[in-house]
């Protein structure tokens, strides 16, 4: 049994141990060009790029919760190209069946042996759109891939290539003959945003571009997956001192004691971490109060449910959390 | 960080505090009625029961039902007390009116000490409110719980038991269950709780400056008051008499006597005693004909009284068997064969009254024996405070040790008394049981202690005694004629011996004193104070007093054959009289009064004016005022709060205040602070969720320049990062002076240039 594409997969999946950090200014300055090349394609959109990539760089999964054709799918592509790494979309659907997101083993007639087909999940960028159409199942292959770093078909774990990013997304128009994702598996990803319309001037700023030939057709990488590894190294190495923590703790602390369902100590982490990759961007080497206040929101909200409310209640918990929890 | 839920705790806690302040409030009332009556031991365990499942039925039963249970509780506390009171049952059938004339008698003061078993009344009484109240506060039903156990409190206080503390304490409980209570259930905040703190202090605090309520109706605020007791010139017959402090003399002439005998004059007679206090109980009759004298041998005493000052007494002779004479209101007569009458008696009234007294020799009493008839056992003339030290009982075996007689006994303890304590009206009154402390602590004292130790010390060894107040016989002017002044004012003992009756005892020594006595007189003649004198005593020397009585007080006979006295009736001349002591505060020059003195002795006397046990001001400030202190200086520390003037004055020491240098974090912090209290105080505080940054940037919008900024990027790096360097530090704090010198400039020219 041979894997058919990729013998690199294996050395891909190098840990950031190994790898020499960049510097912090280093790592600002490849990020920060990063997110102006997307860009140069995404009109009006900075926030939520500075997301995407403090996801990639705290590696973390993002879930986009919107209406079609706002440009998630352009987004991610940008995101890819500027990186040069690789990049599969996979359209979920209700007849979607796990092996179709990791792959599967095929009996190839001329060596008589079986061999494995790679699915879509191998790939350093995945989008995978409309989530929540795939039954559980389905969705529970991609959990898996998503937190473990790597995919089991028929006994054989494979490692995934590194970076590895999941972009999903949601739609919140159709909920009919949907899936809605378990609170279990929100929780595995990092961050949840929304892109929302762009308003009047982004549009025609937008439309001015696409005209005569779209833009992502003239993308060019600004740096490359290895760079990106050394970066999200440096992210590790950011300090966060026991004020953070504290700070931390106490807002988690706060949407427990105030909603059903508070935030997880695995969101607490993932806070945390995501407000290292948001120094980065600074270019800081040490955490302040204000990037955990830029990582909670997007990172908070989604794993917290108030008794009976909506979705959008976590996010109102956690801004009360922001504006009641003192920063010491 | 102040969230709801966690202040609400904290309020929910003060308000179970407060509800238990309420409950013992009360409770510590009944307990010290039952202690004076004896036995306290079941209290505590009732209160406690009645607590928890009050408690414990909270989440169980509903309100209606808790209501009903709490009435059932009262309802069987009063059948229990009425089963256990003799005759008491008689009454319920028989007398239903005498319990409601009762009720209402208790409550315009009639203390409960008073009724014939307090203890078990007590016992009866708790139950009801504690449960009801807890049980409403378990259910969060606060202004219900205040009243269940409010009414508690009410009814002690309106029969004039619960004294000024209890009841301020309970107040306060109250205020604060219903208010933190209340603030708890509607989510206050912490400004609402100033308010609250501010307005119970002032509460407490005003009440000190108001007349106490009901419960110090009754007290008197001159000395000892009781019958005329202490109150020279007052001789008011109350139901009790609070052993008082530093004590001074009336020199005004309160009544003359014609009697061919020199007698004291009996104004009130006490059984119950509190530890503090005497008390009269039982209830008084209509004097309606002869009264049955002493069962003894006895010699008649006609004495015609002629009133000087008002006084709401009837000064006799013991024991008065008739009354004649324009006393304008019905005299009564108590349950110990007293007389009293309940309206002042005005200057010029007169009587005629018909006294019996004993005249039983020394070798009569001693074979008296002790077989005391039943309506002396059962009028508890042998009551003691549950809480009377051992000590007390410990010292009286040694004293009398190798008696075997009641009389032999009380005269040991009369000489002892006499012998170990010098005579003094300027002491302080002790707290705890006084004769305890008069035995054991007090070197000096005045009659009132005497006469209460001797008590005591007889009720010790089982011996039925009794504390009197009156007068001694006076200034003798002419042969049978006797002028009393309110120095004459006077406490003493009477001891019962089958058969004969009741004999008095005199532990005061007199003769120590005298010239104190005849000093005060003589000096209220010169300074030409009103009443000093009547016609017949105008221009008399002060000489000693011609007792033709022999026998008729037992200790006087005894004192003939001590020639170590040098003074005694019947040594024939004492100079002035014999006994003083007493109370008075007034000073005599008022004529007119009607109603007693006592409101002028409450003007008069330092010692009794404001608080409840009128304990002259003592160097070192008692517990009590430093309580008080306390509990204002709470008060003040809210007020100040509330009215933000602790935040002034702490603002301005932030500003400038850099204090010593220590590590650089710490140096940064420190100037990051005093950045926030200068910001503070120019723009606005920041808000418990922005970072520095954001504040800084929402200032900057407002002309803030980028020195702040610089600022808390340093203290950033202290904070958050691994640290910073001395230079960064001090230029961190160059910067943060800078700013607060600009932004105070008036200030500022005088601190640094």
């Amino acid at each position: 049994m041979t894997d058919a594409n990729g013998p690199e997969t294996t050395a891909q999946r190098n840990r950031e141990d190994d790898l020499d950090p960049l510097s912090v200014d280093d790592a600002a300055r490849a990020s920060n060009a990063v997110i102006d090349n997307v860009e140069e394609v995404i009109v009006g959109h900075h926030e939520e790029i500075e997301h995407v990539l403090t996801a990639v760089l705290a590696d973390g999964h993002v879930l986009v919760e919107d209406v079609p054709g706002v440009g998630k799918t352009m987004l991610a592509r940008a995101l890819s190209r500027s990186i040069d790494c690789s990049f599969n979309r996979v359209q979920f659907t209700p007849d979607l069946l796990p092996s179709d997101v990791t792959g599967v083993n095929v009996f190839n007639q001329k060596t008589r042996e079986f061999e494995f087909q790679r699915g879509p999940v191998f790939a350093n960028l995945v989008l995978t759109d409309e989530i929540n159409r795939a039954p559980p199942k389905t969705q529970s292959a991609l959990l898996e891939a998503m937190e473990e770093g790597q995919v089991t078909v028929d006994g054989k774990t494979r490692p995934l290539p590194d970076p590895f990013t999941v972009v999903a997304t949601q739609n919140t128009v159709e909920q009919n003959r949907t899936y809605e994702l378990p609170l279990a598996e929100v929780d595995r990803f990092m961050k949840k945003i929304n892109l929302g319309y762009p308003d009047h001037e982004e549009e025609t700023t937008m439309l001015d571009r696409v005209v005569g030939g779209h833009p992502i057709d003239d993308l060019s990488a600004v740096t490359d997956v290895q760079t990106v590894r050394r970066a999200r190294a440096t992210v590790s190495g950011v300090t966060v001192n026991g004020p953070i923590r504290e700070y931390g703790s106490r807002l988690a602390g706060y949407t427990r004691e105030n909603a059903a369902l508070g935030v997880s100590p695995r969101g607490t982490i993932a806070l945390l971490r995501a407000a290292q990759a948001r120094a980065v961007l600074g270019g800081r080497d040490y955490v302040i109060p204000d990037d955990v206040q830029a990582e909670a929101p997007s990172v908070l909200a989604h794993r917290v449910r108030t008794e009976g409310g909506s979705a959008r209640d976590g996010g109102r918990i956690v801004s009360e959390a922001l504006d009641n929890v003192s920063v010491e | 960080m102040t969230t709801t839920s966690t202040s609400g705790g904290v309020y929910r806690a003060v308000a179970v505090g407060g509800l238990l302040a309420l409950t013992a409030s009360y409770v510590v009332v009944l307990h010290d009625l039952a202690t004076v009556v004896g036995d306290s031991g079941l209290l505590f365990p009732v209160v406690v029961a009645s607590l928890v499942s009050g408690v414990a039925l909270s989440r169980v039963v509903g309100e209606r039902t808790a209501v009903l249970l709490g009435a059932g509780l009262a309802a069987g506390g009063y059948a229990y007390y009425l089963v256990v009171t003799p005759g008491g049952l008689d009454v319920l059938i028989t007398a239903t009116d005498r319990i409601v004339s009762d009720a209402i008698a208790m409550l315009t003061g009639y203390s409960i000490l008073r009724m014939t078993k307090a203890h078990v009344w007590s016992l009866g009484f708790a139950p009801a409110p504690v449960f009801l109240s807890w049980f409403l506060l378990a259910r969060r039903r606060y202004v219900l719980s205040v009243t269940a156990g409010g009414i508690a409190l009410l009814v002690l206080v309106l029969t004039g038991d619960a004294g000024t503390i209890p009841t301020l304490v309970g107040v306060v409980g109250a205020v604060a269950v219903v208010g933190f209570g209340e603030l708890e259930r509607r989510g206050g905040t912490l400004i609402q709780a100033d308010v609250l703190i501010v307005l119970v202090v002032l509460m407490a605090v005003s009440s000190l400056w108001l007349p106490a309520v009901g419960g110090d109706g009754n007290k008197p605020l001159f000395l000892v008051p009781g019958g005329g007791g202490g109150a020279g010139g007052l001789a008011e017959s109350t139901d009790r008499m609070t052993i008082q402090g530093e004590t001074e003399l009336s020199t005004e002439v309160r009544f003359t006597v014609e009697s061919d005998r020199s007698e004291y004059w009996r104004v009130a007679t006490y059984d119950r005693f509190t530890g503090r206090e005497w008390i009269r109980s039982g209830t008084s009759a209509d004097l309606d004909g002869q009264l049955s004298g002493p069962p003894g041998e006895s010699v008649t005493v006609e004495q015609r009284v002629e009133v000087k000052t008002a006084m709401r007494a009837i000064p006799a002779a013991a024991e008065p068997v008739s009354l004649r004479g324009n006393a304008r209101s019905p005299a009564r007569v108590t349950a110990q064969g007293g007389l009293m009458t309940n309206s002042p008696l005005s200057p010029g009234d007169s009587y005629m009254v018909q006294s019996e007294v004993v005249t039983a020799s020394p070798g009569e009493l001693r074979n008296a024996g002790t077989d005391y008839p039943n309506r002396i056992s059962s009028r508890d003339y042998t009551q003691l405070p549950d809480d009377t030290p051992d000590r007390v009982g410990e010292r009286t075996s040694e004293i009398v040790e190798g008696l075997d007689n009641p009389y032999d006994k009380a005269i040991a303890i009369e000489r002892y008394l006499e012998r170990n304590n010098e005579y003094s009206l300027e002491i302080e009154r002790p707290d705890g049981n006084i004769a305890d402390k008069f035995l054991f602590e007090m070197d000096e004292g005045y009659c009132t202690y005497y006469a209460t130790t001797m008590t005591v010390m007889l009720r010790e060894e089982g011996i039925p005694a009794r504390m009197v107040t009156g007068y001694t016989p006076g200034q003798q002017v002419e042969d049978d004629t006797y002028v009393v002044r309110g120095v004459d004012a006077h406490a003493w003992v009477e001891v019962y011996f089958p058969d004969h009756g009741w004999v008095r005892f005199d532990p005061t020594p007199s003769a120590e004193r005298s010239d104190a006595e005849r000093d005060t007189v003589q000096e209220a003649r010169e300074n030409d104070a009103d009443g000093v004198d009547t016609e017949q005593s105008q221009g008399e020397p002060l000489r000693q007093t011609t007792t033709t009585d022999t026998p008729s007080t037992a200790s006087s006979i005894e004192r003939a054959n001590r020639s170590r006295y040098a003074v005694s009736p019947d040594s024939a001349r004492d100079e002035n009289l014999p006994q003083l002591g007493g109370i008075d505060g007034t000073t005599g020059n008022s004529v007119n009064r009607t109603d007693a003195s006592s409101s002028e002795s409450t003007t008069a006397d330092p010692s009794a004016s404001g608080d409840d046990d009128g304990s002259p001001v003592p160097e070192l400030p008692p517990p009590e005022t430093m309580a008080w202190s306390l509990f204002l200086g709470l008060g003040l520390v809210a007020g100040a709060h509330r009215t933000g003037l602790t935040e002034k004055a702490y603002g301005v020491v932030r500003l400038y205040w850099q204090g010593s240098r220590g590590t650089p974090e710490e140096d940064v912090e420190r100037a990051v602070e005093r950045l926030d209290a200068l910001l503070a105080d120019e723009y606005r505080p920041r808000r418990p969720g922005e970072t520095r940054r954001e504040y800084i940037d929402a200032l900057s919008l407002a002309g803030l320049d980028d020195r702040a900024e610089r600022v808390v990027r340093i203290h950033e790096r202290a904070r958050y990062a691994d640290g910073v360097q001395r230079d960064e530090a001090e230029t961190a704090i160059r910067l943060v002076d800078s700013l607060v010198r600009e932004r105070t400039r008036v200030v500022g020219k005088y601190v640094r240039s």
